[in-house]
């Protein structure tokens, strides 16, 4: 994959939800967290870890769709949902593995993470630097090995 | 756990207050993982009416074929324009499986009138393949149910070529019925839906439900006129294959639930909500007990008794299990977790169940 993915760096992320707020915000123009993209969870006291889509290169949320308004965009790389062609069946949200589909029960279609167009909200309001955009090449991927470490130490100490 | 830090917008106990579904604790060291609550009743009443619609329709063409069916019952509709309305009975297939669609509609989103559109996708999606299935056996008993019903003289004309769309339409009322199941198979990370047996157990509960709406249309073409005899007889063809269907289903219950128990947590979750947890009435009174012991000991008692009564009796009970069995697969769907998200103790700053 050429494009930019999200890179989450979990020992920096302290929790404070403004990636949720953002997403939520420029998505739906409510702050409703439970409208948001990204979704940040708490293991242990002090370990935070914002998570969203990972525009999978066979994402099963595009496959399992049909009608085609979930589907991947092969220039940019990334995974999205038609708000205007998705009926709301909710197949994607079964479908995906890591439950970054979910259904908006406002707007009464399905929705995800969809990079904001290519100008992530929650990387630019992410003051600590826990969320960045970032090519994904050998060099950013050597970062993803590092927090794979520290939740793999994490895991061994429980 | 201590208590979090302050975020931008309140602490995790005032954010808790602002919205009960986003904080929520996990018991400490059990998995987060709870049963899925997007696709809800509309669903299990589509499953189930589509199935149902698909085995009654199927069960009553091929007792048609066998001589078992109900004989004709001409009537006059309108002027010299008669109608078989014993057929009428029996045909209603397409009647329910629409109303089964209407239900997975009801269900839609915003964009809900391009329905029509679900069918795009038929490469990868089950639902999209499932939608064309449907549609196809809508139309196709549609028309069979059509002709038989007010224009039986037309079978007549051609009865060989007629057959072929029988036949065709038999195809499609079967594949509907299978495809139920292969829907929900097709959510692989769903344990108690992609277990393999799923489509068996759809497909059998189909044809169940769907020889006891054969069977309730005979009993009620006997008692408004028309040849009790006749009605009997298919009511009898009917009963001897009920006992089969039954056992059959039985058998792919346990090992269905096996197939869980033993299976993933998530999956041994699934059976533990199931038999023991908030499905378990649903499952032992509705699954075990309408669909499965109830109409056997009935069936068995009506050897002797021979009532018709008793045979409604055991086929509204089918009818409601097989319903209650649709409700409770869906309600027992638990996805499987990813590793993340059983790192440690998590209590999470959104719903713990993956998909919202």
């Amino acid at each position: 994959m050429d494009g930019r993915v999200l890179m989450i760096a979990e020992d920096e992320c302290t929790g404070c939800l403004l990636c949720m707020v953002g997403c939520a915000l420029a998505h739906t123009g409510e702050a409703d967290l439970e409208r948001s993209h990204i979704k940040v969870y708490r293991a242990h006291d002090s370990v935070f870890v914002p998570l969203s889509c990972n525009h999978c290169e066979t994402p099963l949320c595009a496959q399992a769709c049909p009608t085609t308004a979930c589907h991947r965009e092969t220039d940019e790389q990334r995974v999205i949902i038609d708000g205007d062609r998705c009926i709301g069946c909710k197949t994607c949200v079964n479908a995906c593995p890591f439950g970054h589909a979910h259904y908006d029960e406002v707007a009464r279609v399905s929705a995800k993470c969809d990079y904001c167009g290519g100008e992530p909200e929650c990387v630019r309001l992410c003051e600590p630097g826990a969320i960045s955009y970032v090519y994904s090449d050998e060099d950013s991927c050597e970062r993803k090995r590092g927090s794979a470490a520290v939740r793999a130490s994490l895991r061994r100490s429980r | 756990m201590s208590p979090g830090p302050k975020s931008a917008i309140g602490t995790i106990e005032e954010l808790s207050a602002r919205y009960p579904r986003l904080v929520e604790e996990a018991a400490p060291g059990a998995y987060a993982a709870k049963p899925q609550h997007v696709w809800r009743w509309p669903i299990a009443g589509y499953l189930y009416l589509g199935g149902l619609g698909a085995g009654a329709f199927a069960v009553a063409v091929v007792l048609d074929w066998l001589g078992l069916g109900l004989p004709r019952a001409s009537a006059s509709l309108v002027g010299e324009w008669v109608w078989d309305w014993s057929k009428a009975l029996v045909l209603w297939g397409p009647l329910v499986a629409g109303v089964g669609a209407s239900l997975l509609i009801l269900d839609l989103g915003r964009n809900w009138w391009r329905f029509f559109t679900a069918g795009n996708n038929l490469r990868t999606s089950w639902m999209a393949r499932g939608f064309s299935i449907l549609l196809s056996f809508i139309v196709l008993s549609f028309v069979v149910a059509a002709v038989s019903v007010f224009a039986p003289e037309w079978r007549d004309v051609a009865l060989p070529l007629w057959r072929i769309v029988e036949v065709i339409a038999v195809a499609t009322a079967l594949g509907t019925a299978v495809y139920t199941g292969i829907l929900l198979r097709s959510m692989t990370y769903i344990l108690a839906w992609s277990a393999p047996l799923v489509p068996l157990l759809f497909l059998v509960s189909a044809l169940s439900t769907g020889s006891m709406a054969v069977l309730i249309g005979s009993v009620i073409f006997s008692v408004v006129g028309g040849d009790a005899a006749s009605a009997e007889r298919t009511v009898h063809a009917i009963e001897l294959l009920e006992p089969v269907l039954i056992a059959i289903e039985a058998v792919v219950l346990v090992l269905y639930v096996r197939s869980l128990k033993r299976g993933k947590p998530e999956a041994a979750l699934s059976a533990r909500i199931l038999l023991r947890g908030a499905w378990r009435y649903a499952f032992w009174i509705g699954v075990v007990g309408c669909a499965l012991g109830v109409p056997l000991a009935l069936d068995l008692a009506n050897i002797l008794a021979d009532s018709m009564v008793v045979a409604t009796v055991a086929a509204l009970s089918i009818l409601v299990g097989g319903l209650v069995l649709r409700l409770a697969v869906l309600g027992i769907g638990v996805k499987e977790l990813p590793p993340l998200y059983r790192l440690g103790e998590w209590r999470g700053l959104h719903s713990l169940q993956p998909g919202g």
